[in-house]
This record gives structure tokens, sequence and C-alpha cells, in this order.
């Protein structure tokens, strides 16, 4: 099973997904600041990242851009409300891997962590 | 009411999500990109909400209410400011309604719909978070103050009345309206939206 950075603002989110994750026997960290998920992705080297957009220090997008310098090959699920299509076609020019809504339903996110899994690094 | 962090946290991520799904619906009406505020969140008791609201808007308001019902029920509502509201109706009709900035018959059938589309997104999420079947009844569309919006609330009646007061700012790209959603709910609501949130984690 994969190891998984979740990073979102909120700790309701954090708890909800970490449930989620925890029942397909993944292992879970967590980062509640852009700041502190860039710092545990260098620390961990998760196999992926699951990041929300709005968070106070740095938009998700700003995450992404700098997570894709440290690390061509991360692979990032974006979870987020903010389901405008505008929105997710940002999200997947800034070469996040995923996108999926908030509220996320546990088949959905853990199918597409399996499958994201078993695809060849970027 | 004191509401614990976490409590209030789990209530604003849900806030949240409807909010972004309602600005979602408002970007496809629109063809906008909608630029949303992380909201502030009360809990109040309905009386206590005037001195709040009154913080952030004033004068007149263009409000639209859906009542909605099931297991959760009471009264969401839709906030814009008056001038505001009738910017948004001359947008989304190419300048044919709310001319000279009235809020006229075609403009409130316009914002009826904008109403409708958020507000349902928003009770949608809330449905989705809270696994619930949330029915919705036909908006209604009003020009209040903020006196007329807090007698015009619809919460069961045998019941204490509290208010889930969701403020934030939402921008359209050509446009920057001030947005209030206002959810009040009777305490029997409020009790199981907090225990299913809670559920939800634990």
């Amino acid at each position: 099973m994969a190891t998984i950075l979740v990073v979102d603002d909120s700790g309701y989110a954090r708890r909800v997904h970490r449930r989620i994750l925890e029942s397909g026997d993944h292992t879970v960290h967590e980062a509640s600041t852009g700041l502190e998920a860039l710092e545990r992705y260098f620390l961990l080297k998760p196999d992926v990242v699951l990041l929300d957009l709005s968070m106070e220090d740095m938009s998700g997008l700003e995450v992404l851009r700098k997570l894709r310098e440290m690390d061509a090959a991360v692979r990032v699920i974006v979870v987020s409300a903010d389901i405008q299509r505008t929105t997710e076609r940002m999200v997947s020019e800034g070469g996040a891997s995923r996108f999926l809504g908030k509220p996320v339903a546990t088949e959905d996110l853990l199918t597409t962590i399996s499958v994201l899994l078993q695809e060849a690094p970027r | 009411m004191i509401i614990p962090p976490a409590e209030r946290d789990a209530l604003t991520e849900l806030f949240n999500i409807g909010l972004h799904r309602a600005a979602a619906s408002l970007s496809e009406l629109t063809n906008q990109r909608i630029i949303v505020d992380l909201p502030q969140l009360w809990v109040l008791p309905l009386d206590q909400m005037r001195a709040r609201l009154g913080e952030v808007v004033d004068g007149d308001l263009a409000t639209v209410h859906q009542i909605f019902s099931g297991p959760v029920g009471g009264d969401a509502v839709l906030l814009l400011e008056y001038d505001k509201a009738a910017l948004l109706a001359n947008l989304m009709t190419g300048g044919e309604v709310a001319l000279g900035g009235r809020i006229d018959q075609s403009a409130r059938e316009v914002l009826a719909e904008v109403g409708n589309v958020v507000l349902s997104a928003c009770l949608s999420a809330f449905g989705d978070m809270l696994r619930v079947a949330v029915s919705f009844s036909v908006p209604r569309m009003h020009i209040e103050s903020v006196e007329g919006l807090l007698r015009s609330l619809q919460v069961g009646a045998d019941e204490v009345q509290y208010v889930m007061l969701a403020a934030t700012r939402f921008r359209l790209s050509e446009l920057e309206i001030g947005g209030y959603l206002v959810v009040a709910v009777g305490v029997t609501s409020l009790s199981l939206i907090s225990q299913t949130l809670t559920d939800r984690v634990s």
C-alpha cells in the first residue's frame, strides 16, 4: 500500500480523507499549509499527494508548481470544493495527475489512487 | 451557543464545499470565472443575527429564499446588495433588464433563477456531505431590509431557532459582488448536522 500526504487547511477534511485512506490500508501523513506540504514532501517522498486548493499561506496551484519543480514525477490528486471547469483546466495544466471534487466518495478516492499507482511515473 | 473548534471546522468545511459548488453553478450561468474568498461562519440565535448581519450589509437587499426539508430542514437565503444584484441581472441578460440599476420584474425573474441555481447547488452539497435527501421549495425573491429578512426566515416555529451565517465575497471576472449565504435551521437540524459531520470522522 502507499504513503500518502494529505494537504488541506481544514482539519475536518484531513480527518475525513485520513479515514478513507486508512480504510484502504494506506499510510497517511498530513500538512495544513502549503509550506508544511513542501517540507513534508521533501522529507517523506510520499507516493501520492492529496492537495486542496484553498489555503491561507499559498494557493494549491502554487504548491503544485513548487512540488513539480522539486520532483517532476510527483503524483498529485487535487481534491477541491472549487469544481469550476476553469479550475479543473488550471489544475490539469499545472500538472496534477487527477482532480476530484469535494466531498469525495470513498470508492472514488481509493480507486483513483489505485489506478494512479499502477501508471508509470511521468 | 459555544461550538467546539472541531465542530466549527467541520461546519466551515461544509459551507466551503456548498459555496464552491454554488460558485461553479454561477460560473456556468454567467460564463465567468468566480473567485470565492474563504467563508466566515457564525452560529447564532436568530435574535442575535441582526447585529452580525448589520456589520456586513446595509440598506435594501435582494434576497432569494429557498425552503428545504427532509431529515434536515430550514430556510436557505442568498443575499446580494441591491445595486450589485441589479448589475448581475443586467450582465446576465446582456443589458436587457435592470436598466438604470432598478430591479424590475424581469430582473427579479433573472435573480430568482440565479438564487435557485446557487442555493440548489449549495444544498445539494449539504445533502451529499450529510448523506441525506434534501428537498427544495420554489425559490422566492424579495427586496427587503435586514429586519425584513429576519421576519421572513422560515424555521420550524416550535423549535429554538439558530442561524448559520456564512459570509463571503465572491467576484466574477467582470464584477465584484458581495454575496452572503444564510442558512436558518432549528436546533434539531443543527444537532443532526453536527452529529453527522462528527460521525464521518469517528
